[in-house]
């Protein structure tokens, strides 16, 4: 069990360093995305500790001692990889419309449907959209036209199918 | 020994939660999203329990309790970052929207009248309301109290907004 909380404290350690090493880059204006980069040193330098207490740990086992490295590891892992993306989101300015309307109407109390979707425009909904596809080669745009990219036809098959397993909604 | 069956038991309650939730989705109404996610969980939990301690008998107490920990994390994970992602990512929509129109893809404007802003918003406003997070009453919108995986989305982002975006504060 103490395995899971030196995880759980080293991922809170991480995330004080991200923010702290985020901000000096950020006053000296220097490009900071890759300081997610720590998290996956923070995975490697957490498993080495976490197997190496592992072999110093008492025959006589009780619920601290319980000896758990596989278990604390993929906790890290996953705290890890669920903060880059709220992460990512945030610093891409990459807010979904769904968490935009909840903090809005959290924010002004209530609101009619006109005045929620006057906050909103089609450039950042779709344009901006198209535009990271094309950049990240998933689509092309040909004469005025957008055509699937050849690396991204094996994605959709897969999401094709996802939906299907879930009764074939088209999400979005 | 003991850290490697408890991860298959939390694995093994996230494959049964995938499967329910494959059957639970096909049965119930779209608009029951959360209901159907709630439902596979407990199903799922209600299995797994079963499963360790009339067959496999593998872990103590303990040890069950710390794999369904694993196992509610893995779920909660599948659900925020795959699942919602799966349901209501704009760049996924018009991914696949693209994909089905074939080789010769879909013209500008006729993307843009399939999906826009309006379609967009008004999507967004039934399902929120649907899942309870916002209420319609009197032509306006209201949050209501009830944390669904739509407000824990939208805490977090606010969160992540608090810690770096300083300057928008």
């Amino acid at each position: 069990m103490i395995n899971l909380v030196i995880s759980f404290i080293w991922f809170i350690a991480t995330v004080f360093l991200h923010i702290a090493l985020h901000r000096l880059l950020e006053n000296r204006g220097v490009s900071n995305f890759k300081t997610i980069l720590l998290f996956p040193l923070g995975f490697i330098v957490n498993i080495l500790f976490l197997f190496n207490i592992q072999n110093t740990t008492t025959v006589n086992r009780n619920f601290w001692n319980l000896p758990l490295p596989i278990n604390a590891s993929i906790l890290y892992g996953l705290l890890s990889w669920f903060y880059i993306i709220y992460f990512a989101s945030s610093y891409f300015g990459e807010i979904s419309p769904s968490a935009r309307i909840i903090l809005l109407l959290q924010e002004k109390g209530t609101l009619p449907a006109d005045i929620i979707k006057a906050q909103f425009t089609d450039h950042e909904l779709v344009e901006k959209r198209l535009e990271d596809l094309i950049n990240g080669q998933f689509i092309d745009k040909k004469n005025g036209r957008y055509v699937i990219a050849s690396k991204a036809k094996l994605m959709v098959k897969i999401i094709d199918i996802y939906r299907w397993m879930l009764g074939g909604d088209s999400g979005g | 020994m003991i850290d490697l069956y408890i991860i298959l038991i939390a694995f093994l309650g996230f494959i049964l939660f995938f499967f329910i939730h494959i059957v639970v989705f096909r049965i119930i109404p779209k608009k029951e999203v959360i209901k159907g996610l709630i439902y596979s969980y407990f199903f799922a939990t209600f299995l797994l329990i079963f499963a360790e301690f009339i067959f496999i008998k593998h872990l103590s107490l303990l040890g069950f309790f710390i794999s369904f920990f694993m196992y509610s994390f893995f779920a909660l994970v599948y659900v925020l970052g795959v699942f919602g992602m799966m349901d209501s990512s704009l760049r996924i929509r018009l991914l696949t929207e693209i994909a089905h129109a074939g080789k010769s893809g879909i013209d500008s404007g006729a993307l843009h009248q399939l999906y826009n802003k309006e379609v967009i918003i008004s999507k967004r406003l039934s399902r929120l309301t649907n899942a309870g997070v916002i209420n319609f009453s009197n032509g306006f919108y209201r949050t209501s109290n009830r944390i669904t995986y739509f407000t824990l989305h939208a805490i977090l982002y606010s969160i992540m907004r608090y810690l770096f975006e300083r300057e928008n504060r």
